[in-house]
């Protein structure tokens, strides 16, 4: 049965709501050089001062999550379009202009590109942890337990995501086989909760990472994860018959044991 | 939000409710048929995606794969949200009316108007239609380029904006009918097959673990 009823995917509105508003004058950089766990509860924009706007931002990309809709009315609230409009409204509303040299590109606040970079990452976060939140279930992780990284968006220019797999899953205990895997026809799997999530997200890693355990892990990426059964786990061998899933992880130790991961990596990379 | 909602039941999934409430799994049971379901929706959203998407839009589809929530289970049932705007629309049609203004304004395909609204633009100059009316970009370069020879204004001098034609952008139009779309979704029997194949499996592997 189909039906049009109100359900909001409350873990993703939650996600946003508990964000702190991030406002210096970082650069993209700087904002991956953060401690993990203090910037998985911050919305950022690289330097963006004015937290008047990233409340904007903030309030609008909740809109673009669960949009309140009154019978009747009508939706071009919700669309990124006219989201977008709004926070160049605002820009032109406080006489905001760019450097003469970064008019038109990403440092411009007010870009196409800029509106649009933020706007998608940080609802596409949301998304990413809600999905994340809502699959730390018993009865989730023992019929699904892994997840499988693919492709959902097309991208002119794409990263090489199977050499980032495998560079991800080298810097795990495990070898190729166990936990995570890359089948013959070239899928990204592993389980889930595994070490590997830890770490193809993980700007120690790759430069144009966000630093999250969840998708999208970069900047404009266009992959995210689905779910795998545990019939194709035991297939692909990442679960003999009847092995014990994965156990439900807590969102708290989740980001410190990420935080602490690579803490390590970067004072052994120093020394 | 308003979202759409799946449903999925069948007889076949009502007789294997029965057979896990016996087991004391019901709702871990629908928990797995209702993932398996948010499985393949993801899947159909991501091939539709592959299909139906325009350059310079937004990735309707995709966002709708990354909008489908876990399953919630009530009574053995499982109840999969949706929440994307325009979903529903397109699945069940209908006419789409304007309300906050006269008109609603449609990005022309293949124009750098996709994406954006009107008020991106700042040199659009409105015309009128049958049905409404269109908002067309004019070009700034006006100079006179020379004569043109054919048609009605042979032999009169042009400007090069009238030579090279105004860009339509946008059409206004006071509303829309759209068709219903049943491909929005995979088909019921899919999602049925889909849910059965899912919890006979649990159920098959609970009730072994528990001999």
């Amino acid at each position: 049965m189909i039906a049009v009823e109100p359900m909001p995917f409350s873990e993703a509105v939650k996600a946003l709501a508990e964000k702190n508003l991030l406002a210096d004058y970082m650069t993209s950089a700087d904002i991956r050089a953060l401690d993990a766990a203090l910037k998985n509860q911050s919305f950022f924009s690289a330097q963006t001062t004015d937290e008047y706007l990233l409340k904007l931002y903030q309030d609008r990309i909740g809109g673009l999550l669960n949009p309140v809709r009154v019978s009747g009315a009508a939706t071009t609230e919700y669309s990124p379009a006219y989201v977008a409009r709004a926070i160049k409204d605002f820009l032109a509303s406080v006489n905001y202009a760019p450097a003469p040299e970064d008019a038109g590109t990403i440092k411009d606040l007010g870009s196409d590109a800029r509106v649009s970079l933020v706007l998608q990452t940080n609802k596409q976060l949301a998304q990413g942890q809600g999905n994340w939140l809502q699959s730390q279930r018993a009865g989730v992780l023992d019929s699904f337990p892994a997840d499988e990284l693919f492709r959902l968006e097309e991208r002119a220019k794409k990263r090489d995501w199977l050499a980032r797999w495998r560079l991800a899953g080298e810097q795990t205990d495990d070898p190729i086989g166990t936990g995570w895997t890359i089948t013959p026809a070239l899928r990204l799997i592993a389980l889930k909760n595994h070490d590997i999530w830890n770490w193809i997200g993980s700007s120690e890693l790759f430069d144009d990472a966000l630093d999250v355990i969840w998708p999208p892990f970069a900047f404009n990426s266009g992959m995210w994860v689905k779910d795998v059964s545990r019939a194709t786990c035991e297939e692909i061998g990442l679960l003999d018959k009847g092995e014990a899933a994965p156990e439900p992880a807590n969102i708290v130790s989740a980001i410190e044991s990420f935080s602490n991961k690579i803490s390590k990596f970067a004072e052994e990379v120093a020394a | 939000m308003s979202a759409l909602i799946v449903r999925v039941q069948s007889e076949a999934l009502t007789a294997l409710g029965a057979r896990a409430r016996a087991a004391l799994v019901e709702e871990p049971m629908a928990d797995a048929g209702g993932r398996a379901v948010k499985l393949l929706l993801v899947e159909h959203f991501t091939e539709l995606n592959e299909e139906r998407h325009r350059a310079g839009g937004e990735h309707f589809y995709a966002d709708a794969a990354r909008s489908v929530q876990n399953p919630e289970t009530t009574g053995g049932q499982a109840t999969i949200a949706i929440d994307k705007i325009g979903l529903a629309q397109r699945l069940f049609g209908g006419t789409i009316r304007a309300i906050n203004g006269k008109y609603l304004a449609i990005p022309v395909e293949g124009t750098d108007a996709v994406g954006k609204v009107p008020a991106d633009f700042t040199n659009l100059q409105f015309f009128k239609t049958k049905r409404g009316g269109g908002l067309k970009l004019k070009r700034a370069v006006a100079s006179v380029v020379g004569h043109v020879r054919t048609g009605k204004n042979k032999g009169k001098s042009r400007n090069e904006a009238d030579i090279i034609g105004d860009v339509v952008l946008f059409w206004l139009v006071p509303s829309v009918d759209q068709d219903a779309d049943p491909t929005v979704l995979p088909a019921d029997e899919e999602m049925q097959s889909v849910a059965y194949d899912a919890m006979d499996q649990f159920l098959t592997r609970r009730l072994a673990s528990n001999n």
